[in-house]
């Protein structure tokens, strides 16, 4: 076929469809690649394999990458479609470059790549459906063998996928059907029999062992010899099912033990695949032991049936038409302790727990009554005086004429079923409870070649141990996400516990960044190692800690600043005691030595109930004045709400008590009638206009005042610690009409609170 | 006075306790110069080459804590005999200069002195 509208040289673009269509009116020349008259012969070929073919594909060609694609392919692209011919590969796919183009790299390097199943959301019929594909990765070589471009070529196996997604979805649906089913069931696949499903009968009849993923030969050693292996064979081989009755076999009920007999009634039947190819066999069947010992009974001699009694695990009975026991196999009387013969009559009953004796023996008369099965479940005492749960079931057995003979019957310990059930059932709960109550969650560490291969645990460990959701080891992301310090620390651990020589206990805290916030946490591991069938396994518990290393720091900081304080303010009285107690007065310097004492503590008391971020000025301050007034004085106390720093308020307290001590001796407060105004603003300005803090103490109607020739701690302390605190200066004016102290600095080295209330004047005498 | 005096460098932020000491100290017949933080304290130093005896705190706002000026003192001016005092945390040996000395907080004013005078014996 040659299309009418392209000269001859082009006749590889024949073809293709929607596709064909778009390439052959593609303006080439706008691309790396040219006008298609230009392009290669492995090219030409290529495109015309592209167009020709209806499995989806697409071409990426040159050192742009440049891509061509098919009528196939074209959905794969979605909404890139049909933009994205003729445009660099590394363009059209940018949002998953990242993934994607690693593939490329390696094709264009030479390697070809294949992917199994990728997963497209892909609209059909205007509904978007899950499709898969496999993908394959070719380089192609241009004539001087270097690598010109590369094909991809697309398999979709959404069919082939949907099914492998059903048939184990059957299998599990399967599975949980026959575990609830009351005959004994099997699945065994291939020609070894692998064990592949067994439900809750069959384990009860095979002991409760581990046979799952081995072949029954294996699984069930003591079972060979006796014909069952071989029966499987044939008919693995043969395709016909086979079904026997009453078949005697022997099993072991634990690993090692004797083996018991049983009796069971038991059907193989081929499994057959779609192909009609033998795949496996399904066993189901029935334990009949008991009613095999009530036949055996029924037709065998006295002496047959006890021999035959006497080989059975279990406890086996008979009793006379009217319900007297009058014989007993050696297991019974082995479990109960009581001497041979004694326990027909009484001894029997008393075996049975006192709470179940009602209810068996209402059974017990209506079976005998009626000539029906007897079925009933009781504790039945052992020699050391445990009780243990037992089925018992008894049938009767008739002579020729109909009328009942006697009974044959049989006990069996169902105690570790029934605690194991319920055992399993509350603890299992409880331990739910327990784990999700202490915000716990549990890990289990897989250790081989005395490295971790792997990680598990519930969710909450999971997220505690950083674990993402999709990394098949568990370990990848919970290395990621160990803080780095703590590695060492969590290798030495792992490795102590590790060790069988030691209690193999590992005990970690550890820091472990958060899956989604990037917020660091504290978590602690605790596990137990113990020997598993591959290597070592490490079970425990992991805690979110973070809570309490908070506390924990926190409550260090709080202590290392409480140390602070005290050695800071022991310092300070130890400043006051060098300063005060100099000279030889000096029972007058402990009163004083006391008194600046009390005006430390006091400001001590302010800065306490504000849990020393801060004071207030005023509260500092009438505080400090409070202990020299006595009234008949006029004290005024005025200015804006000030927050002062703890170094403020103490050294401020100190100086209005160096000033108030003063003004009792030889100030203002000495005299009737003399008055202290204290005052401060904030909103003033300095001489360079930057605002300024001002406080002043000022007196007056006080005696004469006259500058002291000496100058004691009172005004050292004023001047220079005061002003050290404020950053700031003060001044002392002997005005003979009252003593003015000033205090000013900088307005931004005191905080002014935000208060609404303007001090207006307060007057405390 | 018969023999020169010591002249030694307080560094102390809080003013009631460098007053305590530099007071204590003139009373016992030292030179004493004061500074509130390690900025002030190079200041002195630089201007004043007659300081034997550096006595710092390590608690201190500024650039430097004692320990920093400690360590900047010894480069710069090796004959100063260093003596860091602290209330806050255990200064380890490691954290001092050479042939410093340490002095837990709060010190009896009389060890001050007599530590001064062993230092320039």
């Amino acid at each position: 076929m040659i299309h009418r509208d392209l000269p001859h040289a082009l006749t590889f673009l024949h073809g293709g469809g929607e596709m064909g269509e778009r390439i052959r009116g593609f303006d080439w020349s706008t691309t790396p690649l040219g006008a298609p008259q230009t392009w290669p012969g492995s090219l030409r070929t290529l495109v015309q394999v592209l167009l020709t073919s209806r499995q989806p594909m697409f071409i990426a060609w040159g050192p742009a990458r440049t891509m061509l694609y098919n009528d196939g392919y074209a959905p794969m692209t979605a909404h890139r479609h049909p933009g994205a011919l003729g445009r660099p590969f590394a363009e059209v796919w940018a949002d998953i470059i990242d993934a994607v183009g690693p593939i490329m790299d390696a094709a264009y390097a030479g390697t070809p790549t294949y992917m199994d199943d990728i997963e497209f959301l892909m609209e059909r019929d205007g509904k978007a459906v899950e499709t898969h594909f496999s993908f394959g990765y070719t380089p192609v070589h241009d004539e001087s063998d270097q690598v010109a471009g590369m094909f991809c070529t697309a398999l979709e196996i959404t069919a082939e996928v949907k099914e492998a997604k059903t048939s184990s979805a059957e299998l599990e649906r399967l599975r949980q059907l026959l575990e609830q089913a009351p005959s004994f069931m099997a699945v065994l696949s291939g020609p070894e029999h692998v064990f592949e499903i067994t439900n809750g009968a069959y384990l009860q009849l095979i002991g409760h062992r581990d046979v799952l993923g081995k072949p029954v030969r294996a699984a069930l050693p003591e079972v060979a010899g006796q014909g069952f292996f071989e029966l499987l064979d044939g008919v693995y081989s043969s395709g016909k099912a086979f079904v026997g009755r009453a078949l005697p076999i022997l099993l072991q009920p634990e690993p090692g033990a004797a083996p018991e007999k049983h009796f069971v009634d038991l059907i193989y039947q081929p499994i057959v695949s779609s192909e009609g190819k033998i795949t496996g066999i399904f066993a189901q069947g029935h334990d009949i032991t008991d009613q095999k010992l009530a036949e055996m009974a029924a037709a065998a001699s006295e002496a047959r049936f006890r021999n035959l009694a006497q080989s059975l695990p279990n406890h086996v009975w008979t009793a006379l038409p009217d319900g007297n026991l009058n014989w007993f196999n050696d297991q019974t009387y082995a479990y109960s302790g009581i001497e041979q013969g004694k326990l027909d009559g009484q001894n029997w009953v008393d075996m049975m727990h006192p709470d179940d004796f009602a209810g068996a023996g209402a059974t017990w008369a209506t079976a005998l009554a009626q000539g029906t099965t007897y079925k009933t479940e009781f504790r039945l005492r052992r020699g050391d005086g445990i009780y243990r749960w037992h089925l018992s079931r008894a049938t009767p057995i008739l002579s020729s004429d109909g009328a009942i003979e006697y009974w044959v019957g049989t006990n069996t310990d169902i105690e570790d079923q029934k605690s194991a059930g319920l055992a399993l059932r509350e603890s299992e709960v409880q331990l739910k409870i327990a784990l999700g109550a202490a915000q716990m969650g549990v890990w289990e560490g897989q250790v081989a070649d005395g490295r971790f291969v792997g990680l598990s645990g519930d969710p909450r460990a999971l997220t505690m141990l950083g674990v993402e959701p999709g990394d098949p080891s568990g370990l990848d992301s919970f290395a990621k996400r160990l803080n780095p310090e703590d590695r060492a620390m969590f290798n030495a651990a792992a490795t102590k516990a590790l060790d069988s020589t030691g209690d193999g206990i590992l005990d970690i805290e550890c820091r472990i960044t958060a899956q989604n916030h990037g917020a660091e946490r504290w978590v602690h591991a605790r596990a137990q190692a113990f020997e598993a069938a591959l290597g070592k396994r490490l079970i425990g518990t992991v805690r979110d800690i973070t809570e309490v290393k908070e506390a924990e720091a926190r409550q260090e900081i709080l202590s290392a600043e409480l140390q602070h304080r005290i050695k800071n303010t022991l310092a300070m009285v130890n400043a006051i005691a060098t300063q005060t107690l100099r000279g030889d007065d000096i029972a007058d310097r402990r009163a004083l030595f006391s008194s600046r004492l009390e005006a430390l503590a006091n400001a001590h008391d302010i800065l306490t109930a504000k849990t020393w971020q801060g004071a207030p000025m005023r509260a500092v301050i009438e505080g400090a004045l409070a202990p020299h007034l006595s009234g008949g004085n006029l004290v005024a106390v005025e200015g804006p709400a000030v927050e002062l720093t703890p170094k403020q308020a103490l050294s401020m307290a100190l100086a209005i008590h160096e000033l108030a001590t003063n003004a009792v001796k030889y100030g203002a407060l000495s005299v009737p009638g003399g008055s202290l105004h204290i005052d401060w603003t904030a909103n003033g300005l300095d001489d360079l206009g930057q605002a300024q803090f001002r406080f002043t103490w000022r007196e007056s109607g006080g005696p004469l005042v006259t500058e002291p020739t000496r100058k004691g701690f009172g005004s050292r302390l004023i001047t220079r610690v005061l002003a050290g605190d404020f950053s700031g200066q003060v001044s002392i004016d002997y005005d003979p009409r009252g003593i003015v102290c000033t205090l000013s600095s900088a307005a931004e080295h005191v905080s002014l609170r935000a208060s609404a209330s303007a001090n207006t004047e307060n007057a405390l005498h | 006075m018969a023999r020169s005096e010591i002249v030694v460098l307080v560094v102390e932020d809080e003013p009631l306790v460098r007053m305590g000491i530099v007071d204590y100290l003139e009373d016992q017949g030292f030179s004493v110069l004061e500074a509130a933080e390690a900025d002030e304290a190079v200041e002195i130093l630089s201007g004043n080459s007659a300081v034997q005896i550096l006595f710092t705190d390590v608690d201190m706002p500024g650039t430097m804590d004692g320990l920093k000026l400690a360590a900047a003192v010894r480069k710069r001016w090796p004959p100063v005999k260093i003596i860091v005092t602290s209330g806050h945390r255990k200064v380890g040996l490691l954290d001092l200069p050479t042939d410093a000395r340490f002095l837990p907080k709060p010190y009896n004013p009389d060890t001050v002195a007599a530590l001064f005078r062993a230092c320039e014996l």
